[in-house]
């Protein structure tokens, strides 16, 4: 089997070292890289070796530290630069690797417009919608489609750049504020129409392609539970995707990934409505954060597949023809208050314990004494719990959830716990809308039990357990970085496992 | 024996509280409890209702900078300190800043009297718009933000001056 020999991982926090984990146990040897204020960042020391850069978002200066830190590939995580086609540019003509798919897939399924052309013209079912248009022809489109509608930015995404109206009247005023920001925001004011799916489903499928020709679909994930359109709990397989409906959208997502001629792993998002029909949402052209829940049913590690696809490999049979075992549920734990509204939260980590046991995964890039700051996204980790049924995986979540310990910065983790008890999630029936509709007074009750507050009397100052910043800086550790106290010195094959 | 007010959320409470030895009583609110506990680390224990064959309950705690954080039967629960009114803080109606953010607006002048609910500055974070309202009538003081300032987690934007009838 052939692999990249060295990768480096142009990204941070838990995916750069869930990205390490892997490399390290296929004998690939890892550059892990930083900027000067995340040098403290966990993520640091997963690999062989590190090294600073000015920013996570710079194609240039990653692969000038790829190339000069000797790597031949690279994995660029999610986030950042993973669905940027310069970077995969930048990479090629650099002679590196890319691991992830080619740029021009990620330039149509990265476009809205040219996304929802193509997969109409593969005859993958896509939303009600128009073309880009001026408010009369949308509003005339409207009055044809039915309310409720969206108007979306055409280079919006994520939930960005986009309204809701329910009154033809506001149609009008709507538009003219969407283009505005939209113009504002993205640089590109043009503005389409599409129709609402009510109560709808965020269903997504992972599709897998290598360079000859085999591309497969390895089940779904339900992704519908989302605060600001951000999923917070994930699960494979769906409680609402019968066999029928998973062959379906599989082939569905086969051939939107064939459309764009991909390779690697890519995720293929649909809405399904409530009365089982499906239209495309868009592809995530990477590895996606909830990657875990199908490794667990599937027994995969799409890291790896993703490592022997960029080195040209046939899939192998495991992936061709993939099988699933149980359930499993992810829970994204954030930095934020979910009383307020799930504003981030900053702060020191003063106390952490992990759970474990059986069926339980953590990814994370934590440690005591770390500072939870706002420059980075505020998840800090992600908790899956696999079961060989859907009530064990929710029994081991609830679980795990109540024996994580982080102390010191606000989280969502009483939050999450009391959505994974719900009646409604236990019986599988959620929507996107399932915070609005069972969430939205949180906390229920303000009740403290009493040795709750008791336990104040016990604390001790943070300091006292000697957890507190790391020593050493950055620089410290670049110093010892044979890539610069060398020159032009390398590593000869040390572990060769081809 | 300690006693200190607390914040945790929107509530607040005192609590009165003794270790001695393997021995802790607390009393919160007035109310009065018995544990027996063993430290099995520098912010862990294992603790029982002391006169009771209940179960044992494992308990984190630890404290930071006028901050006290709990882990109790798997929740997690912040109390923030309240200090007496000569050391004003929210005991006399300080607002602080949740999080670290910027200044969009300020409604509002040092000086003017509000009603409850009155909203009195607009700060932007991560993209969000947060509005600060009065947590009841009173008069505005210590403000002296503008608009584009950067504030701190925990900084303290104003205080309101409760109302004489109420002081």
């Amino acid at each position: 089997m052939t692999l990249p020999e060295r990768v480096l991982i142009a990204n941070r926090g838990e995916i750069a070292i869930r990205v390490a984990r892997t490399c390290r146990a296929a004998g690939v040897e890892v550059v892990t890289v930083c900027t000067a204020e995340d040098a403290e960042s966990p993520h640091l020391h997963a690999g062989h070796w590190s090294r600073e850069i000015g920013s996570y978002t710079d194609p240039t200066a990653l692969c000038d530290a790829a190339t000069e830190t000797g790597c031949d590939a690279i994995h660029p995580g999610y986030g950042f630069l993973s669905e940027n086609p310069t970077f995969v540019r930048a990479a090629n003509d650099a002679g590196l690797t890319f691991i992830g798919p080619p740029a021009e897939a990620m330039e149509v399924m990265g476009s809205k417009t040219a996304a929802r052309a193509a997969m109409q013209a593969a005859g993958v079912p896509v939303v009600p919608g128009t073309e880009p248009g001026d408010a009369d022809t949308l509003r005339a489109a409207a009055d044809e489609l039915g309310y409720p509608v969206f108007l979306k930015a055409v280079a919006g995404g994520g939930g960005k750049g986009m309204s809701i109206v329910d009154d033809p009247d506001e149609l009008e005023r709507v538009f003219r504020q969407a283009t505005a920001e939209a113009a504002k925001s993205f640089g590109n004011g043009d503005i389409y129409l599409e129709r609402v799916v009510l109560r709808p489903r965020h269903i997504e499928i992972q599709v897998f392609a290598d360079t000859h020709g085999n591309t497969v679909a390895f089940g779904e994930r339900e992704c519908s539970i989302q605060r600001r359109h951000q999923k917070i709990v994930e699960e494979a397989p769906s409680p609402a995707v019968s066999p029928e409906l998973r062959e379906e959208m599989s082939a569905a997502a086969i051939a939107a990934a064939e459309a764009v001629k991909y390779v690697g792993a890519g995720t293929v998002e649909f809405l399904l409505g409530d009365s089982g029909e499906f239209y495309f949402l868009e592809m995530n052209t990477r590895l996606q954060v909830e990657h875990p829940v199908t490794e667990w049913i599937t027994g995969l590690d799409l890291v790896r597949l993703q490592l022997e696809v960029a080195a040209g490999s046939t899939l192998p049979p495991e992936a061709l023809n993939p099988t699933f075992l149980g359930h499993a549920i992810e829970c994204r734990i954030y930095a934020e208050d979910p009383g307020i509204g799930h504003l981030p939260q900053t702060g020191k980590l003063l106390l952490m314990r992990e759970p474990a046991g059986p069926g339980v995964r953590i990814d994370s890039a934590l440690r005591e004494g770390q500072e939870i700051g706002m420059q980075f996204d505020p998840m800090l980790a992600k908790l899956s719990c696999w079961g060989p049924d859907r009530a064990t995986a929710i029994d081991r979540t609830l679980q795990a959830l109540r024996n994580y310990v982080l102390l010191g910065v606000r989280t969502n983790l009483d939050h999450l716990q009391d959505v994974v008890a719900t009646e409604a999630f236990r019986a599988g029936d959620v929507t996107t809308a399932f915070l609005d509709e069972h969430m939205s007074e949180w906390p229920q009750s303000d009740e403290i039990p009493a040795l709750a507050a008791a336990a104040t009397a016990l604390a001790r100052s943070a300091g006292s357990s000697g957890a507190g910043s790391t020593s050493g800086t950055t620089l410290d550790r670049l110093a010892s970085d044979p890539w610069r106290t060398l020159g032009g010195f390398r590593v000869a094959d040390p572990e060769a496992n081809s | 024996m300690s006693e200190r007010k607390f914040r945790h959320r929107e509530r607040e409470l005192s609590v009165r509280a003794r270790r001695d030895g393997a021995a802790l009583e607390a009393t919160i609110d007035g109310e009065t409890n018995t544990w027996s506990l063993i430290r099995t680390g520098a912010h862990e224990f294992v603790v029982r209702d002391a006169n009771s064959a209940g179960p044992s309950r494992r308990v984190f705690a630890v404290r930071s900078a006028g901050v006290w954080w709990t882990h109790v039967d798997g929740r997690t629960y912040r109390f923030d300190a309240v200090l007496d009114d000569a050391g004003g803080d929210v005991a006399s109606g300080g607002l602080t800043a949740p999080i670290p953010a910027t200044v969009v607006e300020v409604l509002v002048e040092d000086g003017a009297e509000v009603e409850a609910d009155a909203v009195l500055l607009v700060l932007s974070a991560m993209k969000m718009q947060l509005e600060i309202r009065a947590p009841h009538a009173g008069i505005v003081a210590d403000l002296s933000l503008q608009a584009e300032d950067q504030v701190d987690g925990g900084q303290q934007l104003l205080t309101i001056t409760a109302p004489e009838s109420e002081s």
